[in-house]
């Protein structure tokens, strides 16, 4: 498409404006690209479905998490993919027993309401947002391709994604 | 070993708080909101209605983290404001009350995080979260094991 001078001028005129709407459509497209693995965080805490909530509770506490991952036995997660996540445990499920059933004499396995919501680490961190929004989710358990759990995504690390987006205010 | 009721009723909310609040104003940028929330781990932002003699109370609302990953997921984020995404019921608890209270209100809400009041100013001095609760709580021990 030819461009003529008076189109440059005009431009050129309009520079800081349309500098904005560009510098937006690249912060949108971003999100897009960025993909889960880029901003998660590595490694889960994991308990077992028998393990004492009161333990959970410990877990939370000592690593700063809003959510224990509940394996389903012991074994290893490389040999069952993805069949050995039970579900999650996250803070206001504890609190929310806290204040009807008591704590003491529960196990992560009967406590884990939180339905384990899981993306793959190579989708889109867009994709990932959509999903915590949609599922009413803070936290996503992160697979691999073989299923194998890797890490967590958090509300936090998407808001670290955006936040990485846009200029340091000065 | 601590008993667990015990806990909720002798703590009180100013017990397991964390003291100060994050705010932002009303028409901050919620690329900026994100950019506290990053940078000081917190999962809540208060928002701050714009100084007036009018206003008795100048809390506006709360942006939470799945606030803002809502509109990230869905819309441009360089239009939005923080009182325009503000989707949190702000929830208040006094400093004063047992940690009982405040458990129940979050679970009664569905909400991780309250704003604590002083009870006397009824200005918000700190954030109680439901991973304040855990904290409180990891003193416990099942009766089988010695901790």
């Amino acid at each position: 498409m030819a461009v003529s001078d008076g189109d440059a001028v005009a431009a050129a005129q309009h520079r800081g404006e349309n500098e904005e709407v560009e510098q937006m459509y690249d912060e949108h497209a971003a999100l897009d690209r960025s993909t889960v693995a880029d901003v998660m965080h590595r490694g889960i805490v994991t308990c077992d479905v028998d393990s004492p909530l009161s333990a959970v509770a410990r877990m939370m506490a000592a690593h700063r998490i809003h959510c224990v991952v509940v394996r389903n036995d012991a074994s290893d997660w490389a040999e069952t993919p993805g069949g050995g996540l039970w579900g999650v445990v996250s803070d206001l499920d504890l609190v929310r027993i806290l204040v009807t059933e008591g704590v003491l004499g529960h196990t992560a396995g009967q406590s884990a309401v939180t339905p384990a919501v899981t993306v793959g680490a190579g989708d889109p961190v867009r994709g990932a947002a959509e999903l915590m929004a949609e599922r009413e989710v803070t936290h996503l358990v992160v697979v691999d391709h073989a299923s194998r759990p890797v890490g967590v995504l958090s509300t936090l690390d998407v808001a670290r994604a955006i936040s990485d987006l846009v200029p340091a205010p000065r | 070993m601590k008993d667990e009721q015990l806990v909720l009723d002798e703590m009180t909310v100013a017990d397991a708080m964390h003291r100060g609040v994050l705010t932002c104003g009303l028409y901050a940028p919620l690329t900026q909101v994100a950019r506290t929330m990053a940078e000081e781990s917190v999962h809540c932002v208060v928002v701050w209605n714009e100084p007036s003699e009018a206003a008795e109370t100048p809390l506006w609302g709360v942006v939470s983290d799945l606030d803002l990953v809502a509109v990230a997921a869905s819309e441009n984020l360089r239009d939005r404001t923080a009182g325009g995404s503000a989707n949190t019921p702000v929830l208040m608890v006094e400093t004063t009350e047992p940690l009982r209270r405040a458990a129940q209100m979050m679970a009664e809400h569905e909400v991780s995080h309250l704003v604590a009041v002083d009870p006397v100013t009824t200005k918000p001095v700190g954030v109680l979260s439901t991973l304040d609760i855990a904290r409180a709580l990891s003193g416990l021990a099942e009766p089988a094991s010695v901790a």
